[in-house]
């Protein structure tokens, strides 16, 4: 993506630097909405810093007119708001202020693979039948730009939560979606969601986390005609024209590499429909309407019912109670961990009575007999473990205790993070690191790192900081074992019972790796700091660890938000 | 803790019960829960276990016709799913190895040399 830095000259562009607006990532959808009003894009920066991008110079100007040291109760931890006029440097290191792509009417012309686009997809009397049902359902939802709708899947375990029960597909959007399924490499719908943008309105600049076919974004756009840009780094931007009732299609690189997003914008410059010719203005309508397919991935709601699933690193069990008919047997490595987690067991009002067990075992030790689940969960674990070879041996235990016909969910950590300032935070683990890392001054060795970073890059190994506030009753126990005898004197009152909550934290710092040991105190965030080992796993390699495993046949291999994510079967 | 009774280590099954406390907590009764768990029960050692913690009414043996008998059923469920050690141990037959049970959580962690 292209990099945002403060102009030089002062005079106005299209972007806005904006500083001391709270911590812009959670404040982000009141920082859009304050800017809506002048079409503009908000980009979280680093901590208390963002970016917004306008249509034009002049309505930057008026942003900036209007708001420049202007405090906003809507936006938490945020002060007088700073505004400095930004530019965009585009991937080509070209002028800040590029005039508008012309946008080409073919995907193929954008030369991205796995990007594909099929006009009139749908017929007019299809389109207009699909806006009319959807335009009579009652649950919409209103966002600050725009409004959505969401059918099928009552439970979605990616967002970590059990959803409201949702309504079924309609009839019209059912058959398109069974269409749909008739493509290459589909796999079942059973989810769709219906964003509707107003006139001009555009998206931010994003990596979809869902996948309707196996790796692939799927979207109808109804209503209005858009101009989809596409850009990545050490690239030149693309444009690609939606028209109305055409499918768009974005698999392998054009879903994983590139960001995407349309414009704000009134109109589009598009390529002229014969190809030679000057470009043609394109205005946008009323409203634009997208039609996002997708499979819910429904690992636990796959499994039989009554189902025993083991959940090898349950930590506090948080999965425990996401099907209520069947047996969870839970198991940490950490004794505190484990602690926290077995409450949830106690009848209300102590606990949820919920139906699972908790036992403080190793990973690499499953103490089940082998073949007696039904599934494994094994969610942020597996990137812990600190070699090949260990992490082979945690899936082999997986798999042995897995009957045929079971299956294991495997998530871990992906380099391909969305936030890479995010990860330039941490501290690669180089074969130069000394053995426990993480002694020294955290952000001096990710400093150092980040000059002869491209080994650790290379091997994905990282120390990444977790913080303990000092005013969680654990962090006081924690604290001494920092050996910060003065803060931990001061936190320290009447805390004879912390140690076993001391060490769920340690526990939650550590995991079954090799956490440097030592937490350290940083007075400046008021919290005692624990490295945490993690292995960041590269596209393709959860899966290459899983054919190396005798019996095993990947069912399902997918990214979602930050994580790469593997579905395996016992088959024998 | 009763799910340890399918739990075992390497030649260690089943794990025996030593019982300091046990406690008893009503859960729902779900009769395919446990039609589909049946299969995966080795019954002698349920039942021993559940001895072992003063649940003595389970028959000394137990076949699928029975996963129809409601009465049945309704024993099963209490010993499988609501009778709790809580502290304890659980003795591998094998070595003699205690893994101790403390809060009702069973501590399975192997030293360096049990690995």
């Amino acid at each position: 993506m292209g990099q945002f830095r403060r102009s030089l000259t002062g005079a106005p562009t299209c972007h806005l630097a904006m500083g001391n607006c709270g911590p812009a990532e959670e404040n982000l959808g009141a920082l859009e909405t304050l800017f809506a009003p002048y079409g503009g894009t908000v980009t979280p920066g680093r901590g208390h810093m963002a970016f917004v991008s306008l249509p034009t110079p002049e309505a930057a100007a008026a942003a900036h007119a209007a708001l420049q040291g202007t405090a906003h109760a809507s936006l938490p931890g945020s002060g007088p708001l700073s505004l400095k006029y930004a530019e965009l440097e585009d991937d080509s290191g070209a002028a800040p202020s590029e005039p508008p792509l012309v946008a080409v009417r073919s995907a193929g012309e954008c030369g991205i693979p796995g990007l594909s686009c099929h006009p009139d997809f749908v017929s007019a009397e299809e389109a207009a039948e699909l806006l009319r049902e959807a335009d009579a359902q009652q649950h919409w939802q209103c966002l600050a730009r725009r409004r959505v709708l969401h059918f099928g899947a009552a439970f979605d375990y990616e967002a970590r939560d059990v959803g409201a029960p949702q309504q079924p597909i309609p009839p019209a959007a059912r058959r398109i979606a069974d269409r749909i399924q008739q493509l290459p490499g589909a796999v079942a719908i059973d989810q769709l969601t219906v964003n509707e943008y107003g006139p001009g309105v555009g998206i931010a600049p994003h990596v979809e986390t869902h996948a309707a076919f196996t790796g692939a974004i799927v979207s109808l756009c109804l209503g209005g005609p858009a101009v989809m840009v596409f850009r990545r780094d050490g690239h030149s931007p693309r444009a690609l024209f939606l028209p109305p009732r055409s499918l768009l299609v974005m698999a392998d690189e054009a879903r994983y590499a590139w960001q995407h997003y349309i414009p704000h914008r009134k109109s589009d410059l598009v390529a002229s429909a014969g190809g030679a010719g000057e470009p043609e203005v394109v205005p946008r309508a009323e409203r634009r309407v997208s039609f996002t397919f997708r499979q819910v991935r429904a690992f636990l709601e796959g499994l039989p019912r009554g189902a025993l699933v083991a959940d090898v690193g349950c930590g506090n069990g948080k999965y425990f109670g996401v099907r209520t008919d069947g047996f969870v047997l839970g198991s940490d490595r950490s004794a505190g961990l484990a602690g926290v987690a077995s409450r949830r067991l106690q009848p209300p009002p102590l606990g949820e009575g919920l139906c699972a067990d908790v036992a403080v075992a190793d990973g690499l030790a499953l103490p089940y007999r082998p073949g007696t689940c039904d599934g494994v969960l094994c969610i942020a674990v597996l990137h812990h473990i600190a070699s090949p070879a260990r992490r082979l041996a945690l899936l082999a235990q997986l798999l042995r205790v897995l009957r045929p016909g079971g299956r294991a969910l495997v998530t871990v950590w992906a380099t391909e993070q969305e936030n890479m300032r995010k990860v330039r935070s941490w501290q690669p683990i180089t074969a130069a690191s000394p053995a426990g890392g993480g002694s020294g001054d955290g952000d001096v060795a990710g400093e150092a790192a980040g000059r002869d970073g491209s080994e650790a890059v290379a091997s994905g190994d990282y120390f990444v900081p977790w913080h303990l506030p000092f005013h969680r009753a654990e962090a006081a126990a924690a604290a001494r074992a920092a050996g910060g005898g003065a803060a931990a004197a001061a936190l320290g009152q009447g805390s004879k019972q912390d140690s076993a909550s001391a060490a769920a934290a340690a526990g939650a710092a550590g995991a079954a790796a090799p956490a440097a040991a030592t937490p350290r105190l940083d007075s400046s965030k008021g919290a005692v700091v624990f490295q945490r080992y993690y292995h960041l796993f590269e596209r393709g390699e959860l899966e290459g660890l899983v054919a190396q495993l005798p019996g095993a046949a990947l069912v399902d291999s997918f990214y979602d938000k930050d994580n790469w994510c593997a579905v395996f079967e016992r088959v024998a | 803790m009763l799910q340890c009774h399918i739990k075992g280590v390497q030649n260690g099954y089943p794990l025996k019960v030593e019982a300091e406390k046990v406690e008893t907590r009503e859960m729902d009764f779900e009769p395919d829960f446990l039609r589909h768990i049946f299969p995966r029960i080795n019954w002698p050692a349920l039942r021993e276990a559940a001895a072992a913690m003063g649940v003595s009414d389970l028959p000394e043996s137990a076949s699928e016709e029975l996963l129809e008998d409601d009465d049945f059923l309704k024993k099963f469920h209490h010993a499988l799913l609501e009778v709790h050690l809580e502290e304890g141990s659980l003795v591998c037959p094998e070595t003699g190895r205690k893994f101790p049970v403390s809060g009702g959580i069973p501590n399975l962690l192997l030293q360096e040399d049990e690995c």
